[in-house]
């Protein structure tokens, strides 16, 4: 199946940029997410590739096909919308078989597609049911099944889990995963939740204004993020300013102005620059008393106190203060420490991320 | 016992006003009511002597009579029916796609369609039925069931493109273009998608068209004149000199105005609904 | 790639073809600037043609001359009527709004009725019943309010402003009523926890956050008041003082005088100036509201 390309769109509103000259390429049967915060440019991005914005300039490409000026209706690509769009006055046979009685097909011929179609999303002998009747989730997976039994070239869905409550949503994402993976449809999928687009995708895109801030995989866009904007969106980050003061390879160490020393992992940095030192909750370490005696000189030893310790079921949120720095650290239930106390913590380099400022 | 004694107080209160509203409202209705039935009735009795469906037999035909102003109102009532079956074909042919382009497209000069669709509402009528008087009688129109036809179409196409571009517009444009994503077009996409959806909406507009038609005197009055005799012209004509048989005409008139607006009324916003008369 | 094919690629599109709305409303605005927006301008351009085709003021001259005690009696009977409808109606929407009860629900049915009526037969109605021995003056005389020989004589501005409350109110509560429902009930009850009574309850929540339904309704009612032809025709006909909306029709039926019949809807014209702006002015802010904020 072919790729999708899309070159250099742009799209204004008025005088703001919702798309600010934008290249992606999807590769065949992957599954890749547009994630971002509201107003990004995500759904404006996907609503350009279904043909329901029409780019200011730029082209898309469907394979070697430009489907730019294309209208929705010919591009032969299947869409699931985010409140289901599923017509409230047709059973769940006819909203499957509609797109495939405007392709004239016959009707045994119909009726067999609808039928795998809707064993593909398990809603077997639902057929004869109307939307309404229907649970948000199952309303979902027909939407999900309408645009897949066109057995269109890509599949583009836009937020589709939204509007689902969370546990509910935390089933879907696991279910949309294997129903791409057993249909091998190239895809694009649109979310600003970035615990869905790591469990489902393949490669993620971060958009901020319009922008592509990182293309990767979900271990390299959570663990080597290129930015601040992409580190601090995926989860809680702690961010430490300081300055660089020795580049070894990859390492870098960095001084704040308070004299707190991190050595972290950054690339295309030079002694002097200001940056910000990404650090992960869950990467901070908690030493037992013993443990810190006898690890004295490695790199990203700390004594900290701890100001807050909250307790949240399967973990203790803790806020601790270095110096003059206060940040966030995530500890085990069974080795609580309390506030005022003072611990000793360690950070693994391996984990940290330097960050051009 | 403070709490209880206000409590009968508020009650009673209630059930006076209550009562003082049912006989406002219902007065008028029992006047025309037991009027239509008088055969005779002389003050000061407060009510007739005599009463009976006679004028009510006059008025359907059924019975021909020397009485003043006994005429079947069949005739009447069968053109009233004629005009307003065409007015709504022709005015819902109009006002269904007006009313889906102002729904569904961002229209540059759409302020003012807007304006020319609200004026009606906002100033008196009158001096457009007179002044379309002058121009019918010089195209041959006045007089004529055409000309009346026409007038009702203009009283009620303003009414007919708003109620079906609110209908429109309440269907989501999401379910259209869900359409579109499985390679419908756009006619195809109407007729299947967006026209059933409309139904019910577009219905009401079509009765809201029909009543106000059927009821429409003003226009008429100026415009059909003396040739054109719908009933609510044979209403005002017989109520000079014959209030039993005007009170019958009314009757009819009130019944299928009443019925069918209490079956959309929940389909229409308080604005259009009140536009009547 | 070299610059110029770069820059070839990035040709901005323009919209290129015909808008589809365009078919879409020509004939419901051609039908209108036809029959609506040519006669409204005529009516305003032949109100300033004297009987030899010249443009004159002599029109306007003769209209006050004749008619400016009932432009008055107009005026008079719309500002009451509608003052008298926006009162009641209120205080009748405030109680629907504060009180379920069975006597309540049972209002609310009710009230609706006047406002399916056509104007046509309101006026037959109001002309048996108000009669000088129409049902309310044999009924009030039975009561022993009044004698008989000498009824409540109501064709005229009382019987009229009757007839147009009977007709207005229920309409207006429609539309305030509509308006009081969607103040939701925590203003009230954190006005009560204040120490609020019903009355500063009703004056300084209710009324002031509902204030864009009751000035709706008192433009629709005071526009639809001037413009009434029905009733007044037929409750006073052509006795005087009369309505502007009589004296046009009679200026026309009997005279032929499009001349001073224009006049008088010209003057109808500025009674509803204010109101007509208001509306317009309104209706348009409130679609195209809602236009922007679709995006």
């Amino acid at each position: 199946m072919p790729t999708l390309h899309l070159e250099r769109i742009v799209k204004k509103y008025g005088k703001v940029k919702a798309v600010d000259d934008l290249s992606l390429e999807v590769r065949d049967g992957e599954l890749l997410t547009l994630l971002g915060p509201s107003g990004c440019g995500k759904t404006t991005v996907l609503r350009c590739v279904s043909g329901f914005v029409r780019p200011d300039s730029g082209e898309i490409y469907l394979g070697d096909r430009k489907i730019t000026e294309i209208p929705p209706q010919k591009r032969g690509i299947g869409l699931v919308f985010q409140n289901y769009a599923l017509w409230p006055h047709m059973t769940v046979f006819e909203n499957l078989a509609f797109g495939l009685q405007i392709k004239k097909l016959y009707k045994n011929e119909i009726s067999q597609k609808v039928g795998r179609a809707l064993a593909l999303v398990q809603l077997e002998g639902f057929g004869d049911r109307y939307p309404r009747q229907l649970s948000g989730g199952q309303q979902q997976r027909v939407a999900l099944a309408r645009a897949l039994v066109l057995e269109p070239e890509i599949l583009l869905l836009d937020e589709p889990l939204s509007n689902l409550d969370a546990l509910l949503r935390e089933q879907m994402r696991f279910e949309i995963a294997q129903i791409h993976k057993h249909a091998g449809i190239t895809t694009i999928y649109v979310t600003h939740d970035q615990t869905e687009a790591m469990v489902i995708s393949d490669r993620i895109a971060v958009l901020e204004k319009g922008r592509t801030m990182q293309l990767g995989t979900p271990l390299e866009i959570y663990s080597k993020p290129a930015n601040k904007f992409v580190a601090g969106f995926m989860g809680t980050t702690n961010f430490i300013h300081g300055k660089v003061t020795s580049v070894d390879n990859e390492y870098v160490v960095v001084t704040t102005d308070d004299g707190v020393t991190l050595t972290g992992r950054g690339r295309e940095l030079k002694k002097g620059d200001e940056v910000d030192v990404a650090i992960r909750p869950e990467s901070i370490k908690f030493l037992s008393p013993a443990e810190a005696k006898t690890t004295p000189h490695e790199p990203n030893l700390y004594e900290a106190e701890v100001v807050r310790a909250s307790y949240v079921g399967e973990l203790i949120d803790y806020q601790l203060k270095i110096k003059n720095h206060l940040i966030r650290a995530k500890g085990e239930v069974r080795t609580p420490h309390g506030a005022g106390e003072r611990i000793v913590i360690k950070l693994d380099p391996d984990q940290l991320a330097v960050l051009c400022r | 016992m403070n709490v209880s004694v206000k409590r009968i107080l508020i009650l009673t209160a209630e059930l006076i006003m209550l009562v003082l509203m049912f006989l406002i409202i219902i007065g008028p209705m029992m006047s025309l009511f037991i009027w239509s039935i008088a055969h005779r009735w002389y003050w000061p009795n407060t009510l007739p002597q005599e009463v009976g469906f006679e004028y009510w037999k006059q008025a359907l035909g059924m019975h021909t009579s020397l009485a003043i102003g006994a005429i079947s109102i069949v005739p009447a009532f069968l053109l009233s029916l004629l005009i307003a079956v065409v007015v709504v074909i022709i005015s819902m042919l109009i006002a269904i796609p007006a009313g889906y382009a102002l729904a569904k497209y961002r229209i540059p000069f759409g302020a003012f369609i807007m304006f020319l669709f609200l004026m009606p509402n906002a100033f008196p009528q009158q001096p457009i039925f007179v002044n379309l008087l002058g121009t019918f009688t010089r195209l041959g129109l006045s007089g004529t069931v055409q000309g009346v036809i026409l007038i009702h179409i203009l009283v009620g196409l303003v009414f007919g493109v708003w109620i079906t571009s609110a209908t429109f517009k309440s269907i989501p444009s999401y379910l259209e273009e869900a359409a579109h994503s499985v390679g419908a077009g756009s006619l195809y996409t109407f007729f299947h998608i967006t026209l059933p959806l409309a139904a019910p909406g577009l219905l009401a507009s079509s009765v809201f068209v029909f009543i106000t038609s059927l009821d429409e005197f003003t226009g008429t009055f100026f415009i059909g004149l003396p040739f054109v005799n719908t009933l609510p012209m044979t209403l005002y004509s017989s109520s000079g000199y014959n209030m039993q048989f005007a009170s019958v005409i009314a009757i009819i008139l009130l019944i299928p105005s009443i019925l069918f607006m209490t079956l959309i009324q929940r389909v229409l916003r308080a604005e259009y609904v009140g536009g009547m008369g | 790639m070299d610059q110029v094919a770069v820059q070839a690629k990035q040709v901005v599109r323009r919209e290129v073809f015909l808008p589809p709305y365009l078919l879409l409303l020509l004939p419901a605005v051609t039908f209108m600037l036809l029959m609506y927006g040519y006669p409204f301008l005529s009516s305003i351009t032949r109100s300033f043609i004297n009987s030899q085709g010249q443009f004159s003021f002599e029109n306007y001259q003769k209209t006050v001359d004749l008619y400016l005690k009932d432009i008055g009696f107009t005026f008079a009977v719309t500002v009451f009527s509608t003052a008298v409808s926006a009162v009641l109606a209120i205080l009748l929407a405030v109680y629907l709004r504060l009180r379920q009860s069975a006597l309540s629900r049972a209002l609310t049915g009710l009230y609706k009725i006047p406002i399916f009526i056509p104007f046509v037969v309101v006026a037959q109605m109001m002309t048996t019943f108000l009669a000088p021995h129409g049902l309310l003056n044999l009924t009030l005389a039975k009561l022993g309010i009044i004698d008989i020989k000498h009824p409540l004589q109501l064709f005229n501005f009382y019987g009229l402003t009757f007839g147009f409350v009977w007709k207005m109110i229920p309409f207006s509560i429609l539309i305030i009523h509509g308006g009081f429902q969607m103040i939701d009930n925590s203003y009230i009850e954190a006005a009560r926890s204040c120490g609020a009574g019903l009355m500063r309850v009703i004056t300084r929540v209710l009324i002031p956050m509902n204030r864009s339904s009751i000035l709706v309704a008192l433009v629709l009612v005071y526009s639809q008041i001037v413009g009434t032809f029905t009733l007044p025709y037929m409750l006073i006909g052509g006795k005087i003082p009369t309505t502007i909306t009589v004296d046009i029709a009679h200026r026309i039926n009997y005279f032929r005088d499009f001349g001073v019949a224009n006049t008088l809807g010209v003057f109808s014209y500025l009674l509803v100036l204010a109101t007509a702006v208001y509306y317009l002015k309104s209706s348009v802010r409130k679609v195209t509201g809602s236009q922007a904020s679709e995006r």
